[in-house]
Parts: structure tokens; sequence; C-alpha cells
């Protein structure tokens, strides 16, 4: 190993600063150590490689050098030409003689994993994943010791090489699923994965389409339960958010802390959850149509009413509302890219002040406002779906001003037709309702006791369904 | 699953909806103009007649399997019979929808809004209706099979809050009828009777297994019953005047509120037959298209789906945009060429299921949509 090679790696890798090369003399000749000393642990490498090197006495040999000198416990053999790739995988090279060795001692900054914001427990656990890939894979097989785990990795991206693992159990989930899907991952060919979105996009078969298709989650002990499910994950190195599929759309009604709390009290929430996405979608766009062409179907009362709020205005219905939504999505825009507590008061602001002074003003009506500020907070029932309920809204009240009650049904029933079209990774996107599953309905808009979950979803191909083994219980011999 | 076929219940469900969607505007009236009060006499005996044309449905799967209503006919009466049959169909089905168009705005005009104009209607309803075929019968199943429960659940508030008032009125609205008149109002509303015909076009698109034959008759079940309760609380609360209301499930939702609840509670029934128009649109839709790809061999959609929106504009706008008009030609002239589907076709079938033989497809050669 001479100095020519040292100066090819550097060439190789741009002569950037955090490459280095240390030269180490021993009895034997030269032995070299090259790493990155951005991501790699610097002690580790003092303490694990340098310093048992410089103390041994013995006669070097590149097989003692591995198994009786080194300590650290994963060795790679690799050849000259893949010294740039490992250094790059953030391990130390070990040149002696022509022989190349790698070391992983990989460190970089890691957040703890923490709750994460969007998915906070009442009950239950509250580790989230993090920005590393192995601990996230450790967070999961922590929960799942078992051998019928199975973790495929990848590399994606011509300039990030991230990492990927595909998690699932070899006995339960569907073997064509999980061909198709590491066959649309080995095929993705894009210079650079930066979060699990990116490979989102690649995995959807509908990638136009405004409904997700795939599930993203930020706790291990969901991804372990749809993991168990049948169901396979897909963790990116240096995001957060782990994605499963087959997706269904109402997991989104389905949150944690469901599965910690009493049964009886999940389904009243997820009654208003639904309730919820029916707010958030046709209220505005109901009310219009009410307004302009069908007042004769409400009572007279509310129709002097709202008559009476809305004189004088100086929009008309549809401008009116459009308006009020703006309004509020500029001040939700602000909310969320300001400091928690510059945020805060810029809603009680924004909220409150614009919101009664623009009606005191005589620029909205109370009723607006009123009908948009419950489309808005209903949205929130169910987080997960925000985006495709904001644009639903948005088609809502455009056929509801121009074509009346008669044009929200008729755009609830190409949307529920559109959504029935989405049938990825062979599992019926509005299963179990549509086609109706009857044994599904166990864990859908309505929950039963675990102990009575006998087996797992059918909508979802799998190869083995029985989830409780006798009954649940065992049986005592 | 296979892409282009429905379940047993999605055939249930379509079967319910198709008994209910065109019996809810102005058949009660013009039945009570033809039987009187032998009306609800007329109605129990199509019902049942019904249910046995569901069993024939049920018994042709069983014997001719994957085979549809087109290889049935082919196979015992030749293929020029069957496309001669099948354009008769095309043109029921064209009749139909136009039917429901007809009726549809209508009931938007009389509930909605007065100013509503057939333009509004027509941007509205074509293009949902011509989407759901577009995308195959699977998904017009699921979809007609997610709003079932939500139309069944509308449709019971009304027959629950309707009831209400009955106690006080004079429920005596049976009487006997003769073989004759019998006949003759069978006959002048057989254009409105005859929707479960659908049924036979789409018999080599069903998924069948015998064990599930309760998922067929469950939902068409329910809504059999909820068409009976609404024509028998229809009559009881209008008698004589029944032949004066051209929307029966908002009609007696008024009536009802105004003697109990006193709130309007016609959402329910604009909301239950708005989503019934659309599937039951989208259903003779697909029939309708079925047929007309049969007798043309054609395996395109978008060529014959642009032809069928074309003929119903021009057809509602220039010659049949008058609703009385439109009922006059159905009992007059549409009666006799519908006397094909409802009666002559399933009489044949029946004869067919009773004395043919039995008879299998190649599982390869089911129909595409």
């Amino acid at each position: 190993m001479s100095f020519l090679l040292e100066k090819e790696i550097k060439e190789k890798l741009s002569n950037n600063p955090d490459l280095i090369s240390r030269k180490l003399q021993v009895e034997a000749g030269d032995i070299y150590l090259f790493f990155l000393k951005s991501t790699t642990d610097k002690t580790a490498i003092s303490k694990e490689i340098i310093e048992p090197i410089l103390r041994y006495n013995g006669k070097f040999d590149l097989q003692k050098l591995k198994s009786g000198i080194i300590l650290s416990s994963e060795i790679v053999d690799i050849k000259k030409e893949q010294i740039v790739d490992h250094i790059l995988k953030n391990q130390v090279v070990v040149a002696m003689d022509d022989n190349v060795f790698a070391v992983d001692l990989e460190k970089y900054p890691v957040r703890v994993p923490a709750e994460p914001p969007t998915s906070p427990n009442i009950y239950g656990p509250r580790e989230g994943f993090v920005e590393s890939l192995s601990t996230n894979v450790s967070l999961i097989r922590r929960r799942l010791p078992t051998k019928n785990l199975v973790i495929k990795n990848a590399v994606v991206g011509r300039e990030t090489n991230t990492k990927i693992s595909v998690i699932y159990l070899k006995n339960i989930a569907d073997k064509s699923i999980v061909k198709q899907l590491l066959k649309k991952i080995n095929n993705i060919d894009i210079d650079g994965v930066v979060d699990s979105y990116y490979i989102a996009e690649f995995i959807k078969l509908r990638p136009k389409s405004i409904f997700e298709q795939v599930g993203i989650q930020e706790k291990p002990d969901i991804v372990v339960a749809k993991v168990l499910e049948g169901r396979i994950a897909i963790l990116v190195d240096g995001s957060p958010i782990v994605i499963t599929v087959p997706y269904m759309i109402f997991e989104d009604l389905q949150s944690s802390n469901d599965y910690y709390t009493n049964y009886i009290y999940v389904n009243i929430v997820r009654i208003i959850r639904s309730i919820g996405i029916i707010l958030a979608t046709i209220i505005p766009g109901l009310y219009l149509s009410i307004r302009l062409y069908s007042y004769s179907i409400i009572p007279l009362n509310y129709v002097i009413v709202i008559a009476n709020s809305t004189k004088n205005l100086p929009f008309t219905p549809v401008l009116e509302i459009f308006f009020i939504l703006i309004l509020f999505q500029i001040l939700y825009e602000v909310s969320l890219r300001l400091p928690q507590y510059l945020g805060l008061a810029t809603s009680i602001v924004g909220a409150l002040i614009l919101g009664d002074t623009g009606v005191r003003a005589g620029l909205i009506s109370p009723p607006g406002v009123i009908v948009v500020a419950v489309s808005i907070m209903a949205i929130y029932t169910i987080p997960a779906q925000a985006s495709q309920l904001t644009i639903l809204r948005a088609i809502f009240i455009v056929l509801g001003s121009t074509v009346g009650i008669f044009g929200i049904v008729g755009g609830m029933v190409y949307v529920i037709n559109y959504i029935n079209t989405l049938n990825a990774y062979n599992t019926p996107y509005l299963a179990p309702y549509a086609p109706k599953i009857k044994e599904d309905y166990k864990d859908a808009i309505f929950k039963k006791p675990l102990v009575e979950m006998i087996k797992r979803p059918k909508s979802i191909p799998s190869h083995n369904f029985t989830r409780l083994a006798s009954g649940g219980e065992k049986n005592e011999k | 699953m296979k892409n282009n076929t429905i379940s047993c219940h999605q055939l249930g469900v379509i079967a319910g909806l198709v008994l209910f969607t065109l019996k809810m505007t102005a058949l009660p009236s013009l039945l009570y103009e033809q039987a009187g009060n032998g009306s609800m006499i007329v109605v129990a005996t199509v019902l049942l007649v019904k249910c046995a044309f569901i069993g024939l449905v049920i018994g042709l799967k069983i014997k001719f399997k994957n085979m549809g209503l087109y290889d049935i006919i082919k196979k015992f009466l030749g293929s020029i019979i069957a496309k001669v049959l099948y354009f008769i169909f095309f043109l029921f089905f064209m009749f139909k929808l136009l039917s429901m168009v007809s009726d549809g705005y209508t009931f938007l005009k009389d509930t909605a809004d007065e100013e509503y104009t057939l333009i509004m209607f027509f941007i509205c309803f074509l293009p949902v209706v011509t989407a759901l075929v577009y995308s195959g019968i699977r998904n017009i199943g699921r979809t007609a099979e997610f709003f079932f429960p939500f139309i069944v659940a509308f449709v019971v508030i009304i027959v629950v809050f309707s009831l209400i008032p009955l106690w006080q009125l004079d429920t005596n609205i049976f009487a006997s009828i003769g073989l004759g008149r019998f006949a003759n109002t069978v006959f002048k509303v057989s254009f409105w009777m005859g929707d479960l015909f659908t049924l036979l076009i789409l018999l080599d698109k069903i998924d069948f297994a015998k064990k599930d034959i309760k998922k067929i008759i469950s939902p068409f079940a329910v809504m059999a019953v909820l068409l009976f309760l609404i024509y028998l609380i229809y009559f009881i609360l209008y008698k004589e005047t029944s032949i004066f209301h051209s929307n029966v499930i908002c009609d007696i939702v008024r009536y009802a509120i105004s003697a109990t609840v006193g709130w309007h509670m016609d959402i329910f029934g604009m909301l239950a037959y708005m989503f019934c128009a659309f599937l039951q649109g989208a259903i003779i839709m697909y029939c309708a298209n079925d047929s007309i790809k049969k007798v043309l061999n054609f395996k395109q959609d978008t060529i014959t789906l642009a032809f069928i929106n074309i003929v119903i504009v021009v057809l509602e706008f220039f010659f049949l945009n008058d609703y009385l008009k439109y009922i006059y030609f159905a009992q007059n002239i549409l009666c006799y060429f519908s006397a094909v589907t409802v009666a002559f076709v399933p009489i044949l079938l029946l004869g067919l299921l009773i004395f043919g033989k039995k008879g299998e497809k190649n599982a390869k050669n089911t129909a595409k949509t």
C-alpha cells in the first residue's frame, strides 16, 4: 500500500477535508486507515483500532490483525476498488500490504427517540422513529424478536446512496406483494432520496391521484401492529417516517390510542372522526347550495336568520366562503411556520380579532365564519388526510355553488367511485365497506375488543389469517 | 378478486336500488289513476313477481354457470335473434335512461330549486354516470355497496317519521281489483316495472356461489319492504289525491312533518333519491352500453358511451323535455315495447331454465368490460 493509493482515494473523494488517512508504522510494515471524520466514531477508532495496533508487540499478519488485535465486532473483507464505496458507507477502511478490510464504526448526530408531535399518546408507548435507519430497525426488532421477521436492504439514489430497509413477517405477508414492492424499489433511478416520501411517490400505483396510497407512520408500535396484520414496512435512512403497504383509507380513522383504550369509547371517537370527514369536506359546499338554491329545505326561522346576517355583504356567497377559507388557510400557514409562541399569538389575532372585526365591518357573515371554522377544525380529526380533504372541500364548494345539492351528491358518488378504482397491491381501498368484508368490521369504523379479533384483516392479502390461536388462550394441560 | 365481476351482495344491492329508484316519483300516482284503491294489491303482486324474478336470476346462474344472457340466447335461439333482442334491450335501456333523466330533473325542480335548468342537471348527471360506467361494473357495484346503508338509513328515517301521523288517519285503502283492471294497470305501468331486467344483463358478471344466495336476497328484501311501506303510507296519506303527486318520497315526509315533528326533513328524501338516481343511472347506462357493444361487436367503451350521451342529450332537449308528454309516451307506447323485457324474455328464460340443457362457458372467454 503506497502513497499513490492514498492520493488516488483523496482525489476520488474530491480532496474533501473530512477524509482522514492515517498511517501506522508497525514492525511488519505500514498500516493505513481511511475514514470520514464527520460520520465515524473517532473515539472508537482510537480505542478499538489504533491503540490495540500500537500496543501490540507480537508478529503482525492480516488474520491476527482482524481476529486478535482490532476490537470492533463488524469487520468485512473488501477489494481495493471498493475502498471509496466503503469509506462513503461511513466505515473505517484498514489497508495492510495488498489486503483491505472495512470496520463499521459509523457515528453521526442522532436524535433520541421521542414522542412524535403528530401522534401524541395518552396511554401506550411514546417512542417515535428518528432519522437513523439502524435506530429505527432496532425499535422494530425489539418488538418483533422472531425468526419470521425479514429485513431486506436496498440502496437508492445515485448521489445520496440512501439505505432502505423493507421489513415484513415471512409467515404472514403476501409474497407477491413483497416481490412487487422490492422490484419497484430496486427499479428506482433517482439522484437522491432525502425522505421516505420520495420512495412513497415511486411505490404508489397511481402517482397522480390526490389520495394517499401508502400508510405513513411515526411510531414503532403502530408499524409493528401493521406488520403483524400482514403489511410491509419501508424504512428510509434519514427519515423518521415509515411507509406501510398495502394501505386502506379507513386506517386513518384509527389512532394508536384506540388500541390502548376502552373499545366502547373508541367506537364513539371513531364515529366522531367519520363525522369530521363529512363536515370537513361537505359543509361549506352544502351551506352554499342551500343558501343559493335549496333554502326551502331548512326551517323558515333559520332562513330568516341567515338572510338577516348575510344582507348587505359586499361579496357573493361563493366569494365570501372562499375569502374566509383563504384567510383561515393563511393563518394556518403562518402558525405552522412561526415559532410556537408567535404562532399561538397570530392564531388568536387572526381567528378572534380578524373574524370578529370582519363580521362587524360587514365583510363576512357569522354563518359563513361558523361554517368555514367547523370545516377547518373537522379536518384535523384526521390529520393524515388533511391535504386530500382540503382539495375535496374546494371541489365540493364549486359543485355546491354551481349545481346545488345534486352536484354535491354527484361529486360524492364520483369520488367514492374513483376511490374504488384505487386498488393498490390487491387491497380494496375502501375495504371493508366496499367491497363488503364483514369479517373486517371488527376494526374499521367500529372496533371490537382485542379478544374478539380472532382473524387478521381479510382485506389485506396474507398467508396466515389466524391471529388468536386456540381462541386467544393457551390450552392448560 | 376479478376485475369485472360483482359479488352476490353487490348484486343484491343493485337489485334493491333498481327496484326502488324509478318508483319513487310519479309511479304511485299513475298506479292510483289506473287501479284506485286496488293499487296496493297491484304493488304487492308486482313485488312478489319481482321476488320470483330474483329466483329466476339465481336459477339461471346455477344452471348456466358463467354464461351471460347473450350466450344463453345465442346458444338456444341463434346469434341473429340474440342480436335483435339485444338491440331491443338497448332501446329499452335508452328509454329507461331518458326516463331517469326526466324523473331526476323533475324531482330536482320540485324539491331543490324551481329555476333548476336541464343544462345544470346534465352537466352533473351525465359526466358522473359516464365515469361510473367507464370505471367498470366492479366499481359501480362497490360504489353502490358503499352508499347502500346510507340510502337505507335515509329511507328508514322517512318511513319512521311518516308512520307517526297514520294512526289518526283512515287506513282502509285496500280494495279488491278485477283481473281485467289489474292486467290493464300492470300493462300501463309496465315500463316502470321492468327495472330488474338489468340483472339479466349482468348475469355473466356475477361472482356467484350457492352459499351466497342469502347475500343477494337480503338487500333486495330490505328495499322491497321499504318500497311497500312507502306506497302504503303514501296511499293512506293522500288517498284520492294520490293522482296529483309526482314526487312520492318527499311528499310523504312533507305531510308527516307538518303533522308531527314540525321540522323540514325533505333533505333525507332528496339525498336518498339523488344517490339512487346516480347509481341507477350508471347501472342503466352500463346495460345500454353492454347491449349496443354486443350488437355491434365493439370492445371499446369510448365510442358507445359518447354515442349514448349524445342521443340522451338530443332526445331530452328536443323531443322529450316535457315530463307529462314523457309519461304519456311511456304509458301508451313504451308499454308495448317493455312487454319484451318485462314478459317475453323472462318467460323465455324460465322455459330455458326448466327445459334447456345445462351450459358453461370457457372461463377464459368471460365477458370483459
